[in-house]
């Protein structure tokens, strides 16, 4: 297998997995060893599951894609050549068994446009902006949604939970893409702070090197000042839009979190013994109501996925996201299957990092 | 037998005072003990009531037909249309452009790459088609004969170069004193009524305003159907897996909680990606989305209620399963599936703006939000209020639907507040 930079992000982070994986093994009890082994082998089937039901859904709905591709003006030749091509003349059987073994080997097939590149290349070249759209986004809302709910648990019924309480409501009901439309509105157009779209200044974008494609990476290694700079601010209004979305579910989850411990023994003996308030709730009370916090990042890993796509979409942001609405557009299916396939191995592995972690955490979590 | 139920009645005083009376005094003495969450429900219920009705009559609200190119393209709200005049040697007796019809042709002045001369195009072939129509046998001809500046036209046309000119009212007005055998025709020779538009039109000349109002229709049908497909799906799935456990559940199970991790709006791509645009696929889609959550609560809490005593003592006393399961757990979940509901169609609402958003929703001329912001984000630069209020419009609804939604489970359902 041919080492891309996919396969390299994939491996990786598998290796993370696997020694996470470990490390709880041999730190965890019985109960702790047994559920691993448990949760890790369920993952095989949810993947398979995921993978069956892209497939079908991509080949047996109503609609053919060498038809889509090739519009009206196919003749018949050029469309059982395509068909032949595609693989599609053969029993849907051999092609769903032929579809998981390419992916277990992470063989997406090719590109029906633009030079026909293999899928896992084009793809390898779009992750790195969206781990660099995503991740900051992640950090942004859970790091505001727990100081923020905690301070809202703190001040309960007060003016400012109430405040804080409908900023969450309100968070999830707006959509994604316009939010970062009255962004790009106010601070690009109107303000003139921050660029409208793209991923870095065209122009010292050039004086890059890249060397993981993620660009605020790329500009600290190579100390390349400016174009970190503009990375930077290229990077601000994404991650706001993206990020604000989030921070709402997570503000709800530690308010109610923070609550609930603040009733409990340790908290009042930790206040019995003089200990300051801003302590009590910030240390005590918030790093117990942390754990489940860690359960929801990977429950809302789903739905940064999604927000990925649409604000990739408004911002021209060429990650994995702006590439399937892309591919969409021009009907090129083999692509559309591939991005697909990748995000649910990502929401599978995700899921399955987060409730290791978590019950490595809290030991009274076990199946 | 009073006695007894209230000895085992373990609630509140209150809760058991609600049950004595009426559905309309229990619901306005609730106000007393779920205080904000009441008003939240309230003020959500009469945004919602208001909503609907807009989805309802939408005619009757929305000034305009929303497909229709009603005014200038790209008005922004509130700004009065350019009014384009023609100006005349006064006592000529030309008041408009029909009165120019039939003669030989005439010659008229505009400036050049002017609004002005492309509203004189449009006219002219309009006016013609209206002659045409009318079978008057006359028809307009003009000569265009072009001026770098309004002022070298008026000098035109005073000094009889040409017949009319054609401008815009504004900029000719001030200057009209300097030619005084010069006037100025009341009306506008486009012949619509000089009116504004509340929130603007877009490039296409149709109202903004009528537009989302007339989106309100498509969003609730999309986001209501969906959340239907989806609770008459999944809620029978869920009670019939939670009561009977066995093979097949534990791989409805599975197959359930890997559809729920899936990114929600990805999958609704894939599905409408292959689908085809369409409102009836767009329904499909989110559906689809949906059908898990509706399932694992459903099925949780029939797991939960099923151990309850008095399902035994039912099942003890004979009662077949279906009649258990209709009788006794499907009452039992209601208040959750009410509240999934609710968040759901806010949800739905969401994830029809984001497909449409992207190209995949409905056709292209729906009034539509997200079709609306898609085409608002191209002229983002020249038109803010193009993307502004169909985005708002969706923020207000779906906001709406999870006030609805979370102050009824805070009031559903007493055992999730946080006391």
């Amino acid at each position: 297998m041919e080492l891309t930079p996919l396969t390299g992000i994939c491996l990786g982070s598998l290796g993370i997995v696997f020694l996470v994986l470990v490390y709880a093994f041999i730190r965890g009890s019985r109960g702790l060893r047994a559920y691993i082994v448990m949760r890790t082998l369920l993952t095989i089937p949810m993947v398979f599951i995921l993978v069956t039901i892209i497939f079908f859904v991509m080949r047996i709905i109503p609609g053919d894609p060498v038809t889509s591709q090739l519009g009206p003006r196919g003749g018949p030749e050029a469309r059982e050549r395509m068909t032949r091509e595609l693989g599609l003349d053969r029993p849907i059987l051999v092609q769903y068994v032929d579809y998981i073994t390419d992916v277990a080997r992470l063989d997406l097939g090719n590109a029906l446009v633009f030079g026909q590149r293999p899928v896992a290349d084009e793809l390898s070249e779009r992750l790195p902006a969206t781990l660099e759209l995503i991740v900051p986004s992640l950090l942004f809302a859970v790091g505001f949604g727990v100081l923020a709910g905690t301070f809202a648990a703190d001040h309960r019924k007060q003016g400012v939970d109430y405040g804080l309480r409908l900023f969450s409501i309100t968070a999830y009901s707006i959509p994604v893409f316009w939010l970062g439309l009255m962004l790009q509105v106010i601070f690009s157009l109107v303000l003139g702070w921050l660029p409208v779209a793209g991923r870095i200044d065209t122009i010292i974008g050039t004086t890059l090197q890249r060397h993981t494609n993620i660009l605020v990476l790329d500009a600290l290694i190579t100390g390349n000042w400016p174009a970190l700079w503009s990375a930077l601010k290229h990077l601000i209004l994404p991650t706001l839009s993206l990020g604000l979305i989030l921070t709402g579910v997570f503000l709800r989850l530690s308010r109610i979190n923070v609550i609930e411990t603040l009733v409990e023994d340790f908290v009042l003996a930790a206040r019995a013994r003089g200990i300051r308030d801003s302590v009590v709730v910030y240390r005590h009370a918030l790093f117990n109501a942390l754990i489940p916090i860690v359960t929801l990042i990977g429950l809302q890993f789903s739905v940064l996925l999604a927000g990925a796509v649409l604000t990739e979409t408004t911002f021209s942001w060429p990650g994995m996201g702006l590439y399937l609405v892309d591919r969409i557009g021009q009907r090129d299916y083999t692509a559309v299957q591939g991005v697909i396939t990748i995000f649910a191995l990502s929401v599978a592995i995700v899921s399955l990092l987060t409730d290791i972690v978590y019950a490595f955490l809290d030991p009274r979590v076990r199946y | 037998m009073a006695t007894a139920e209230r000895a085992i009645d373990q609630r509140p005083q209150w809760q058991r005072e609600l049950d004595q009376v009426g559905l309309l005094r229990r619901f306005l003495m609730a106000r007393r003990w779920y205080g904000a969450d009441w008003w939240f429900a309230v003020l959500s219920g009469i945004l919602l009531l208001f909503i609907f009705s807009l989805a309802i009559f939408p005619g009757l609200y929305a000034p305009y037909n929303p497909r229709a190119e009603v005014g200038p393209a790209l008005l922004a709200p509130g700004e009065l249309p350019p009014t384009f005049v023609l100006v005349t040697q006064e006592g000529s007796g030309v008041a408009s452009l029909q009165d120019l019809a039939g003669e030989e042709r005439i010659r008229i002045g505009i400036v050049r790459g002017s609004p002005a001369a492309s509203a004189l195009r449009d006219a002219e072939g309009r006016i013609n088609e209206e002659l045409r129509e009318a079978n008057a046998g006359v028809s307009l001809r003009l000569r265009n004969e072009r001026y770098d500046t309004i002022d070298e036209a008026l000098a035109g046309l005073a000094a009889g170069e040409v017949a009319v000119v054609v401008g815009l009212s504004s900029e000719i007005e001030p200057l009209l004193e300097q030619y005084p055998g010069l006037a100025m025709s009341d009306e506008s020779i486009t012949g619509q009524a000089t009116r504004s538009f509340v929130l603007g039109t877009n490039q296409l000349g149709q109202d903004v305003l009528s537009r989302i109002i007339w989106g309100t229709r498509i969003a609730l049908l999309i986001g209501f159907s969906a959340a239907v497909f989806a609770l008459a799906i999944g809620v029978p799935l869920g009670l019939i897996a939670g009561f009977w456990s066995g093979p097949i559940e534990r791989v409805l199970t599975l197959i359930m909680d890997s559809l729920y991790s899936f990114p929600g709006l990805i999958l609704a791509i894939a599905i409408t990606s292959v689908l085809g645009p369409g409102m009836f696929n767009v329904v499909i889609a989110i559906a689809t989305l949906y059908v898990p959550t509706y399932y694992r609560i459903v099925r949780g809490q029939t797991i939960s209620v099923k151990e309850e005593l008095y399902v035994e003592a039912a099942e003890s006393l004979g009662a077949k399963p279906l009649s258990i399961l209709t009788q006794y757990i499907f009452p039992n979940v209601i208040p959750s599936v009410v509240v999934i509901f609710s968040v759901n169609v806010a949800d739905a609402i969401l994830t029809e703006a984001g497909l449409s958003f992207i190209g995949l929703g409905l056709p292209p001329d729906t009034p539509d939000w997200g079709i609306d912001l898609a085409l608002g984000q191209r002229m983002l630069r020249q038109a803010w209020w193009l993307v502004t209020f169909p985005g708002l419009m969706i923020v207000i609804v779906t906001l709406g639907f999870s006030m609805l939604g979370e102050s009824l489970s805070e009031i559903l359902n007493p055992r999730l507040t946080e006391n």
